[in-house]
């Protein structure tokens, strides 16, 4: 794991190694973590930037009841703190409230 | 339809301990919970193909909290996880979504035990990638062992800061700064309020001191005021709190973080006892709403009960006995107890909830959430994350003749985001409060509405009926 | 000394229009709500403002004044109210409505700019309509706005002009002295005045009661959803071909025409917002019952209303619905909203009844409800819509 992995490595063997795609860059996982979990180990640390004022946003409560985690995962908007990573998953920043691209 | 003598909703330690109570009453409830596996935030589960070396490390929550879970796994209910309650209709039909399929439930008793979330603290830069609430933080630790960052603020009030503190020294980091509000002096001359619960006293100071001894910054009487970056945390300004709680921003300083942690207690979940329709109460030593009940844990709707956080934020051991009664009560009314064999039953568990109670007030005490946190906002300060409403457009919607949470609503969007004001509702009351001199049962709560999370069109769709 | 010279009840969009054109005339206005807010009913709508389906006549005329007025308010009051004129689609889903709606298009172009779409020019218009949609008539006048953000900018508006808006204030009865209005009784004791209004929408008839004045004013549940805030999926307003009035405009439908029982479209729209607080947001209603003072979603609804949706825009499927709320709308019985004198009570007005063109009327009503009682010569003869004196209970006398 690379030295700025903020992944916790004392005492605790993870599942199955994965790579994901954040925005195009290749981003190491592990079976079971979020998707929240992966961007801020890998210091990915803007998951959207918001519609009026274009702010970076990434996650805060943890459980899914913010709803600032907000990001693109295989074209759909989901909250990166409940949703699971999977091998090649494609996350992407979501800009705004998203584009038609997202809705395809 | 489907149809189910009791609907448990959050399997957390409350539902948890109530799903076994009424199995053990021969009752075979559905326990709904949204998360993929169960345990609540407290007793939160690593992912499955997670292994932990050294089990013993894990900490007392997380043993007892996973003896719960075995003993729930394995008991005569139907646990549904991934299931989300997210509207009420009728008197008892709960819609509920499984993924991609929405179902209607018809129950004869619900009991809700929906937890508690982190009270949101919004000070200028709280919206900063990097700032985490205090339990988000111990999430991430806890059930994902990733660390928020390297050079870490926890600041806040209340013991939960303590907790969350071990927790990043147990994983590692650079640098540990911890902020609490209360001050020293407060702090000891309320030790006694808590003398005599021996075991909660010890847990306290292990915590203290594992922290001393690591050599953590720690400063009483302080309080974040503002959270500095580009694109995420870089600084942040801490400053002292006097006597009367006002902040000495004249005496503030810097400190280089990645990470800031907030933590200023905990907010019962009332998102469906509101939508329900139950009467709730406004705590003032709580600083939250908290829906009606009695001492069987009935609220003002018959044979809807709460347990847990969601009814009085008092802690795990508290949640799991109200969890028990609740069922308790639920089994007398579908007849499956005596009024007698029940209030046999829950004599005893009730004796328990004297104490812990006791405990919790306590507690309150020593770290009186305070209404001049509201001081802390600016201008700028974004009130509505989900809607970007800055605290200016709040306070003129006021000035305007804004009395209710709920016309501030209509007229800035705040709360009409995402998290159906989950975030800004408490402080919309705040700041009325200090705005208008009305307090919070003057101004009502704010107004819900279904769904409670947001749900796909598509998937509302297939259930044409 | 009298509490106010006009007593107007109920600030929703139309309470509040009339309030503040009284408040422009010099009169001492006093305007009550029972709730927290201004709003009411209005605050529960959609907030359309089109004219392209009404028939030539007293409707358009009305529709007409009432835009030019719309926008005055958006120029003199201080507060943005979010109207925007997007434009509005009115939709065909098979072949016999399309040729109706051709013919439509045909005769409103001699007074309305509007123009026809093909498919294809209606698919290059909106690339996410779904492609079941054959054709669609289209005006550019047509639009929305934010009721509620017009109700709080016309008392901001009422208060400027020296008047007063009094929230949380339940008006339990009107009281009289030997028939003529006086006032009205309050949780809080009496208020005096010289005239007063009933704006009070679907609890008017209540108040009317209270003089043994029978207003035929029911109240029509409509149900709506708003999606989660999401990128461009819709530029104009829609609807659908059946809202049409054919009969009246002069257009024969053939015997096989689609009957909008069936399928409900004439009760169905979709919007997204363009801007303002709610904007990327995409609006669709709605739903018509009759089930009294119930405001409760249903399950049925919300399965139908989404089914709806991605009938009509396919990629809302993967859109979230954020809310689901609904609203009582006051509909007459005859089909003719009421504003006037009330018959055999002097210095009693009433305003209301317009159904689901509440928004669309209220600039207008309110004027007309201000001049009249001012004395003015009204800029629009609305008498056809005067209540009429049918059965009376005994008049109260206070």
């Amino acid at each position: 794991m690379p030295d700025r992995d903020l992944r916790v490595v004392k005492d605790i063997h993870r599942g199955e190694p994965y790579e994901i795609d954040v925005d195009g860059a290749r981003v190491p996982a592990y079976e079971g973590e979020t998707i929240a979990a992966v961007l801020i180990a890998a210091g990915h640390r803007v998951f959207r930037r918001t519609a009026k004022f274009n702010e970076p946003r990434s996650g805060y409560c943890g459980m899914g009841i913010c709803f600032d985690c907000l990001v693109v995962a295989d074209g759909e908007i989901v909250r990166a703190c409940m949703t699971p990573v999977s091998r090649d998953l494609r996350v992407r920043t979501l800009i705004g409230h998203g584009g038609p691209a997202e809705l395809r | 339809m489907t149809r189910a003598e009791l609907v448990i909703v959050g399997a957390g330690p409350a539902g948890m301990a109530a799903a076994l109570e009424a199995a053990e009453a021969g009752i075979r409830p559905m326990v709904l919970d949204e998360n993929l596996q169960p345990g609540g935030q407290i007793y939160r589960q690593l992912p499955p193909r997670f292994v932990v070396s050294d089990a013993q490390s894990q900490g007392k929550d997380a043993l007892e909290g996973k003896a719960l879970i075995r003993r729930f796994l394995e008991a005569p209910i139907e646990y549904r996880p991934g299931t989300l309650v997210w509207g009420v209709f009728g008197d008892k039909q709960l819609g509920i979504v499984d993924g991609k399929t929405v179902e209607y439930v018809q129950a004869e008793c619900v009991i809700i035990a929906a937890g508690a979330y982190d009270r949101p603290m919004p000070i200028p830069g709280w919206t900063l990638p990097g700032v985490f609430s205090a339990g988000g933080a111990q999430l991430f630790i806890k059930s994902q062992r990733v660390l928020p960052g390297r050079r870490v603020l926890v600041a806040g009030t209340g013991p939960l800061l303590l907790v969350v503190a071990t927790h990043f020294l147990a994983a590692g980091v650079e640098s540990l700064t911890l902020c609490e509000l209360s001050c020293m002096r407060r702090l000891w001359r309320y030790t006694g309020k808590v003398w005599g619960h021996w075991g909660l006293l010890w847990d306290g100071w292990r915590y203290l001191s594992r922290i001393r001894r690591a050599g953590v910054r720690l400063m009483t009487g302080h309080v974040v005021t503002q959270i500095f970056g580009q694109d995420q945390v870089e600084e942040a300004a801490i400053a002292p709190v006097d006597e009367e709680g006002r902040v000495r921003s004249d005496r503030k300083g810097l400190v280089a973080v990645d990470a800031v942690c907030l933590g200023y207690g905990l907010l019962p979940s009332t998102e469906l006892t509101r939508l329900y329709g139950c009467r709730h109460n406004f705590s003032e030593s709580q600083l939250a709403w908290v829906p009606a009940c009695d001492s069987k844990m009935e609220t003002s709707i018959p044979g809807v009960f709460v347990a847990g956080d969601c009814a009085g934020v008092a802690g795990v051991y508290t949640a799991r006995e109200e969890g028990r009664i609740a069922a308790l009560a639920a089994a007398q009314q579908l007849g499956r107890l005596s009024a007698a064999e029940c209030q046999r039953r829950m004599d005893s568990i009730h004796a328990r909830l004297r104490r812990l109670r006791r405990f919790c007030a306590a507690l309150d005490d020593i770290y009186p959430p305070a209404r001049r946190l509201v001081d802390l906002t600016t201008d700028e300060t974004i009130i509505c994350r989900c809607e970007e409403v800055r605290a200016q457009a709040i306070w003129s919607a006021i000035a305007d003749g804004a009395g209710t949470p709920t016309e501030i609503k209509m007229w800035t969007g705040a709360g009409m985001g995402r998290c159906q004001g989950r975030m800004c509702g408490p402080h919309l009351g705040l700041m009325l409060a200090r705005g208008t001199g009305l307090l919070e049962p003057a101004q009502g709560h704010l107004s819900v509405r279904p769904p409670l999370k947001p749900i796909e069109l598509g998937t509302l769709a297939q259930r044409i009926i | 000394m009298k509490t106010a010279d006009v007593i107007v009840i109920g600030a929703g969009v139309i309470g509040c229009n009339a309030a503040y054109q009284l408040a422009k005339r010099g009169m001492k206005v006093l305007l009550l709500d029972r709730a927290g807010a201004p709003g009411g009913t209005s605050g529960t709508t959609a907030g359309h403002v089109t004219v392209q389906q009404r028939a030539a006549g007293a409707f358009r005329d009305l529709t007409m004044t009432s835009f030019a007025l719309m926008k005055e308010l958006a120029k003199e009051l201080d507060t943005d109210f979010e109207y925007i004129q997007t434009g509005g689609l009115i939709v065909a889903e098979n072949e016999t409505e399309r040729e109706l709606l051709k013919q439509f298009v045909a005769i409103q172009s001699a007074h309305l700019p509007m123009s026809f779409l093909e498919a294809q020019e209606l698919r290059a218009a909106e690339p996410f309509l779904s492609e079941t949609l054959v054709g669609a008539s289209f005006c550019p006048l047509d639009g929305y706005l934010n009721p509620m953000l017009l109700c709080r900018a016309l008392c901001r508006g009422i208060i400027r002009q020296g008047g007063t808006v009094r929230l949380k204030t339940v008006v339990t009865g009107i009281v009289c002295d030997q028939g003529v209005a006086v006032g009205v009784a309050t949780s809080e004791g009496q208020l005096s005045s010289q005239d007063v209004v009933l704006a009070a929408g679907v609890w008017t008839p209540d108040l009317a009661a209270t003089v043994g004045f029978d207003l035929p004013i029911i109240a029509r549940k409509g149900q709506l959803l708003v999606t989660e805030p999401v990128g461009r999926m819709l530029n104009s307003l829609v609807h659908h071909a059946v809202t049409i009035p054919f009969a009246a405009i002069g257009i024969p439908t053939p015997e096989d025409f689609s009957n909008p029982m069936a399928h409900r479209r004439h009760l169905r729209y979709m919007k997204q917002a363009r801007s303002g607080i709610f904007a990327g947001r995409v609006y669709i209603g709605s739903t018509s019952e009759f089930c009294g003072f119930d405001r409760a979603a249903t399950p049925e609804a919300l399965s139908t209303l989404a089914h709806y949706a991605t009938e009509i825009v396919p990629a809302l499927a993967r859109v979230r619905l954020l809310r689901a709320w609904a609203g009582l709308r006051p509909r007459s019985k005859d089909g003719k909203f009421k504003v006037g004198r009330v018959p055999g009570v002097p210095h009693l007005y009433v305003a209301t009844g317009h159904d689901s063109a509440g928004v669309l009327y209220s600039a207008v009503t309110g004027m007309y409800l201000a001049q009249t009682i001012a004395g003015e010569q009204p800029l629009a003869d609305l008498s056809m819509f005067a209540p009429v004196a049918g059965t009376q209970s005994d008049v109260r006398k206070n």
